[in-house]
């Protein structure tokens, strides 16, 4: 080998190596970072405290954020002890962004004595009717003494005002003294 | 000086970044569980309060309970009352004595229908405890009272009274027994006072409960005896009565013993 094939050999070395490093720096901007910015939208319901809309016999107070109280004005009649009628009806702003359900559970069945049940010529509750409206449909109930569920299943989300409307039965046999206490619930719930 | 520039923003931004991160994290992570907590609902309290009562049928009065004594008549409802006028001639002799003696003359009887949607209680109450003279409340000078003399001629201005008043349930019928007493006077006639305390002020009688568990519609009943005068001891001869009208008012009240 002379002295000018190795010069030769290492010209063409020194030039691949420089042709190689040119070409590995050029790859670096395809080497492409990506930030992918996302989430989530949950299926959320959400339920405002109520104001009433109209009321005969009763009036409603907010007790706490999602809880309220209706305390019907004369229960019974001074005179006999008859149950006096009452009505009210309350508004919630309400909105679902997913199909859902709403619901309406009646802890007691009837508005009950709180100091237990009375045998003989007194009654112990106060039967009532329940009507709520959501999303269009309505539905109804005359609660007698059983506990129970009303329920509106609603295929996609809605928004807007949810009414529920209680009215107590007057009549019957007189009330025996004392408190009388129901819970009424009224729950969204978005499908799972 | 890329890579340089990069370590720098990094570590720069690494602390924001991580928190920003976290806080996503935290975020993404806390809505699967809302998603799993008690759906949002509002619960609405209705209730009231029924107050203690009593009440009575429409012109219910008071009623005379089988034979009474004396002439019965009834006012208008409860608070009209009812009086019995006892003839002259049943307290008096042709003497103007006392004409009355033990069981002579009977009870008065009346009774008085109300319903009460809680336990109650009753409690009489007298303006005398006695049939008093009204007409001489005091013993005219010169009359001696048999309560403090014992000359033949005595006299007096009043007639005492036994009572009893209770609870009766007019749809069983029966009478609980703690709802019946007998108030005053029940160890017999020896006591001069029988109503009135011993300086003529009015009685202050037990009430009288309708049990504390009883719900029912209830008779107020109410019976009086009326006794002849006291006697001195050891005379047999009854006072004379100052001529007047002998009268005494009772009042029923009725509280809720809740």
């Amino acid at each position: 080998m002379n002295a000018f094939t190795i010069i030769g050999w290492a010209c063409g070395l020194v030039t691949l190596l420089v042709s190689t490093g040119i070409q590995a720096q050029e790859a670096i901007p395809n080497t492409v970072s990506q930030l992918r910015v996302g989430g989530s939208a949950p299926g959320v319901c959400r339920i405002a405290s109520p104001t009433t809309l109209s009321s005969d016999n009763a009036v409603f107070d907010t007790r706490s954020v999602n809880s309220g109280q209706v305390t019907i004005t004369q229960l019974a009649n001074p005179v006999n002890g008859i149950a006096r009628a009452s009505q009210i009806s309350l508004s919630f702003a309400a909105v679902c962004n997913v199909a859902h359900s709403m619901t309406i559970r009646s802890l007691s069945g009837g508005v009950t004595r709180a100091e237990g049940p009375v045998a003989g010529a007194f009654s112990d509750r106060i039967d009532y009717d329940v009507e709520a409206r959501w999303a269009g449909a309505s539905v109804s109930r005359r609660y007698t003494g059983a506990s129970g569920v009303l329920v509106i299943p609603v295929a996609d989300g809605a928004a807007g005002t949810l009414e529920l409307s209680l009215q107590t039965i007057g009549g019957g046999s007189p009330l025996a003294s004392g408190r009388y206490f129901e819970e009424v619930i009224v729950e969204l719930a978005a499908a799972s | 000086m890329i890579t340089i520039k990069m370590k720098k923003d990094f570590s720069i931004m690494a602390p924001q970044n991580v928190s920003r991160l976290l806080g996503g994290l935290l975020f993404m992570m806390a809505t699967p569980s809302l998603a799993q907590t008690p759906p949002p609902n509002n619960a609405v309290v209705v209730g009231g309060s029924a107050p203690a009562l009593c009440w009575s049928a429409p012109g219910a009065n008071w009623t005379q309970n089988g034979t009474s004594a004396g002439n019965f008549s009834a006012g208008t409802g409860f608070a009209g009352g009812a009086t019995v006028v006892v003839p002259q001639n049943q307290l008096v002799d042709s003497d103007k004595r006392a004409a009355l003696t033990f069981g002579s003359l009977g009870a008065v009887r009346m009774r008085f229908a109300v319903t009460c949607n809680s336990p109650v209680e009753a409690k009489l109450s007298a303006q005398y405890g006695r049939l008093q003279n009204t007409s001489a409340p005091s013993l005219p000078p010169g009359m001696p009272a048999n309560r403090t003399a014992t000359t033949s001629a005595t006299f007096e201005n009043y007639y005492p009274y036994q009572i009893e008043y209770g609870f009766v349930n007019t749809l069983t019928g029966a009478t609980p027994p703690s709802a019946s007493q007998k108030v005053n006077g029940t160890t017999g006639y020896s006591n001069p006072q029988n109503g009135a305390t011993a300086d003529g002020l009015p009685p202050n009688w037990s009430p009288v409960s309708s049990g504390g568990s009883w719900f029912n519609i209830k008779r107020v009943d109410v019976r009086i005896d009326l006794d002849p005068p006291p006697v001195v001891s050891g005379s047999t001869l009854r006072p004379v009565m100052i001529a007047g009208s002998y009268s005494d008012r009772l009042t029923l009240t009725l509280t809720p013993s809740l």
